[in-house]
Order: C-alpha cells, then structure tokens, then sequence
C-alpha cells in the first residue's frame, strides 16, 4: 500500500491524543493549583534507521522521507495560577515568583508514611483537628509530620507558613506549614500527575524550601489553565487533524485512479 | 482515542453545571438568615500513562525524563461552607440573637429527637413563655418560663436570659442560651432549614457558655444575614458558565475530527 498514509495516519493520531490534553485542561479552568499539559511531538526516522539497517540505496527516496510522528511527551507548565482572595485563613496559595517551583507536602488518606506533593492550598481542619486538604489528605510540616490545630483562639499564618494562635492576648506558634521545592530544572521536574491534585516525585530531589519562597494566606491559587491558549491550540489541532485526513482521501483517489487506469488497459 | 476528549469534556461540563447549580443555591439563599456560602473544590481526575518517565526506553539505553501522561477531566471533591459571619442587621425584637463569631452555634431539638444546630437566631416567644425558632423549634437546654406582659426582657453577652419584676425592680433570670462549636464546622451535614447536623467528619458538638473561650458573645435584638456576596457569585457564575461553554467546545471539536473520520469512506 501507499507508504505516506500511514504517515499521515500517525499524524491525526497525535493530533487526538494532543487534543486530549487540552480537553482535560479546559476541563480544569476552576481546579485550584492545576498546571496545564501540553503534548509535545518527535519525527520518527525511518524504519532502516530505526532498525540500524543503514541506507538501502534502492528505496533512496523512501528512506528520505523519514517514518512519520509520534507522541514524545507531555510537559506541564509549571507557571502560577492567578491568586483568588477568600479572606479564609487556611486557603493558603505558594508565592515562588523567584523560578523555583514549590509545592506543599500532602499524605494521602489511607496511605501512612508516604508523600505527595500538591499546589491545591484549600485547607480545613478535620474531626481529629488536623489540618487536611479538601480531599482529607493531611497536610505535613516541613518534618512530613501531620499537623495538629487546637480548637480554640483566631489562627493567622505567617508568609513562611508559621500556625500562631492568638487567645485572650497571647500568640502561641503551634506548628509551621511544609514546603518542598524540586532541584530538577527539566521540563516536568521529575513530577508525576497522579490525580487528585497531586504529584508523585522522588523524595531525594525534593529539598527544603529556599527562604525567599513564601505562602499567601487567605487567596487560593487558582488553575493556570490559559482558555484562550487552549482555544487556538484546539484550532490548529483541528485542522492539522483534518489536513492529514485530506491527505489520506488524496493519497486513496491516486491510488483509485491507479487501479482504474491498470484496469481499463487491461 | 477520540473518546477520551469527549468524556474528558463531559466531565468539565458536568462539574460546572455542579458549579452554576452551588452558585444558584447561594444567590436564593441572599437573605437567608444565618447561611453560608458554599466554595467548591474541584480536581484532576487520574492520568493515563502512556509513557511512563523514569522507564528505561525502547530506543536508547538512558531512562525517559519525562512521560506521556494524559489526563481524564475533573471532579468536584467537595463543597465546603465558608463559615464567615453574615451581615449583622438589627431587628428590635428582643428574642433575637446574633452570636459574635464564626463557627459557634445555637442548638435545636428536631421533632425526632436529633439535635440540630444552627446560626440563625431569629427565635421568638410563643404563648407558653418559650423561645422558640421560626419553625417552632426548641432551643436545647430549652428556655421556658417567660411570662406574659414580662417588663425590658433581654438576652446578656452571655445568653442569660432575664426580665425585670415589675413589683421589686430586680431583674429575674429565666434561663440560659448555651452555644456549641465543632472541631471541623465544614464537615457539618446540612439539613435545609437553616439548620446543621452533627457528622463523624465534624466530630461532637462540645458545649460552651456564650462569651467564654472559644464561644462568641450574644447580641439580643440582632440577628446574622446570609454572607453570600452577590457580586462575587456573579462573577463566579459568568466564570462557571464560560468553563462550561470551553467544554462543550472540546466536545465539539472531538465531535468534528470523528465527523471528518468518517467522511474519509464515501
């Protein structure tokens, strides 16, 4: 059959699977602290090269035209979300405007010991007062260890993440809010989505806080998706996917033409 | 493939309508006495891992930096009242009460029995000398004993409740408001009627004397509006009803790269 199908194939192949990523983005516009995907491509060489075989003189032509595209990877961006004010003094949002990329430590419900990470800082106190995320994961100090709230007095955080217990004129630190900052500076930081609003990642390259990164409490961070980046991405995605259709449907009617020809001079 | 977009897209648009549907609630309940607005949390749902980062790949012998991951869309994980105090407003009837916090409450007995609990104090007397909520409703301990014609009834900062007798001028205390708080007021089930039910996640209603240490004071003759903000609803439901119009957009795009499928046959 005709080699450049498939080529062409493969192209709205991706073309769906990118178109995947931006529905679940637009999905997330109002998830707190979600960071948009964006799927990233790579040429595949052709299946000489690939197969180590070399050069075939013979199909010199073939060999040129390389083996088509496929999905490389999905990189999330690890930018900001704009903050959400919601004079809620357990909504806390990372400030890490100085370029690393901070994120609190969670332990998931169920899974004792164990450590995640997450940007989503819409904080509550639970019914054994300790303060929890909306999912009733716990959240950690800087030790991983859960952090216990009295029930009484106005609490305030500090920018460092500080827990102060104003009662009757005294402040009583009780605990410090934990933050852990990832050393990797490729694109996905070593992170992996896991769901829930949170991320998986290597325990060992994920270090302390540097100072200078600080939380905002009271604001939410809210979704970095960008609707209009991803209306545009959907637009091109869309006719990319239909150019490679075309080809198809052009590629089968020379082929059509092919064996109607062969077949009236026969 | 083009599946996945078309329920990631449905999630989206069915966590919004959840969104306009919270938003709805709120702006009804405008001036609603004692009602809390609701904040949604949403969240990623799970990834699909088409790639998995940290593998060794099939190409090179070096471990893959980053993945394929690709999510499925967004759930709603909870709706948690903000318990901020409503706008104050003064009534002049002196049964009502306003307590001077956020998260301590007056108790009610439901005709079966259960306790309830709520911030709404419009309570008046009824014939028998009883404060009584709107829904006639008994406080719980009840307040009974107020007799008819009483002389400058009034409620103190510390929910006594007294009258002056006409004949010795001294004032007769006839009960006692108690208050109550919980360790997690957002894990409280809400019952409709203003009122509030005790959960496992809000853990036990711990009883306390109004103006005392984790209890506000009462203000007889005010009663707490709703603290739904009418502006800020607004915003989030022209917000809300954008996410859910990109939604339907990425189902329609999925929908019109299958269409173009599909027109590849003739």
């Amino acid at each position: 059959m005709i080699y450049g199908m498939y080529l062409s194939c493969m192209g709205a192949m991706v073309e769906s699977a990118k178109h995947d990523t931006t529905a679940n983005n637009l999905a997330n516009t109002h998830t707190n602290g979600f960071k948009p995907d964006f799927a990233i491509f790579k040429d595949i060489p052709a299946e000489s090269v690939r197969k180590g075989l070399g050069r075939r003189e013979s199909d010199l032509i073939l060999e040129k035209t390389g083996g088509g595209v496929w999905m490389d990877k999905t990189v999330s961006d690890f930018s900001s979300g704009p903050l959400q004010d919601t004079s809620n003094v357990w909504d806390l949002a990372i400030d890490d405007s100085n370029g690393t990329v901070s994120f609190f430590r969670v332990e998931p419900q169920g899974e004792p010991g164990t450590v995640k990470y997450s940007r989503d800082g819409s904080f509550l106190i639970n019914s054994e007062g300790m303060l929890v995320n909306s999912n009733g994961d716990y959240v950690l100090d800087n030790a991983n260890a859960r952090i216990p709230v009295p029930n009484r007095g106005i609490p305030t955080i500090s920018r460092a993440g500080n827990i102060v217990i104003n009662e009757d004129g005294n402040s009583t630190e009780i605990g410090q809010i934990g933050l852990a900052t990832t050393t990797l500076t490729d694109a996905q930081r070593g992170l992996k989505k896991l769901g829930n609003s949170l991320y998986e990642a290597d325990t060992a390259q994920m270090i302390d806080t540097p100072a200078e990164t600080s939380m905002v409490s009271g604001a939410v961070e809210t979704s970095a998706v960008d609707p209009v980046k991803e209306m545009v991405s959907m637009i091109e995605g869309q006719r990319a996917y239909q150019l490679n259709m075309k080809f198809i449907s052009m590629q089968d009617s020379s082929l059509g033409a092919a064996i109607q020809r062969l077949n009236g001079s026969a | 493939m083009m599946i996945r977009s078309l329920w990631t897209g449905a999630t989206g648009m069915r966590a919004m309508q959840n969104n306009i549907d919270s938003i709805s609630n709120d702006l009804s309940n405008v001036n609603t006495n004692g009602y809390k607005k609701r904040y949604l949390n949403f969240q990623d749902l799970f990834y699909q891992n088409l790639r998995a980062a940290g593998l060794q790949g099939g190409d090179s012998d070096t471990n893959i930096p980053v993945g394929i991951q690709i999510g499925n869309g967004v759930k709603l994980v909870a709706t948690t009242p903000i318990f901020s105090t409503g706008s104050p407003y003064e009534t002049d009837v002196w049964s009502n009460m306003l307590i001077n916090d956020d998260t301590s409450f007056f108790s009610v007995t439901l005709p079966d029995g259960r306790e309830a609990y709520t911030r709404d104090g419009s309570f008046q007397v009824d014939e028998n000398g009883e404060i009584l909520t709107s829904d006639g409703l008994s406080l719980n301990p009840p307040v009974t004993g107020i007799p008819t014609g009483a002389q400058d009834p009034e409620v103190s900062l510390g929910g006594i409740v007294s009258y002056e007798d006409p004949d010795s001028g001294e004032r007769v205390e006839v009960g006692q408001v108690m208050l109550y708080n919980f360790v997690n007021p957002a894990g409280l089930s809400a019952y409709g009627q203003n009122l509030w039910l005790e959960t496992s996640s809000s853990g036990p209603a711990t009883q306390g004397e109004a103006d005392s240490s984790g209890y506000g004071s009462i203000s007889g003759g005010w009663v707490e509006g709703s603290n739904v903000d009418a502006v800020t609803e607004m915003v989030n439901m022209i917000s809300a009803q954008r996410a859910y119009e990109f939604n339907s957009k990425s189902i329609q795009t999925a929908d019109s790269m299958l269409q173009t499928v599909n027109a590849l046959k003739s």
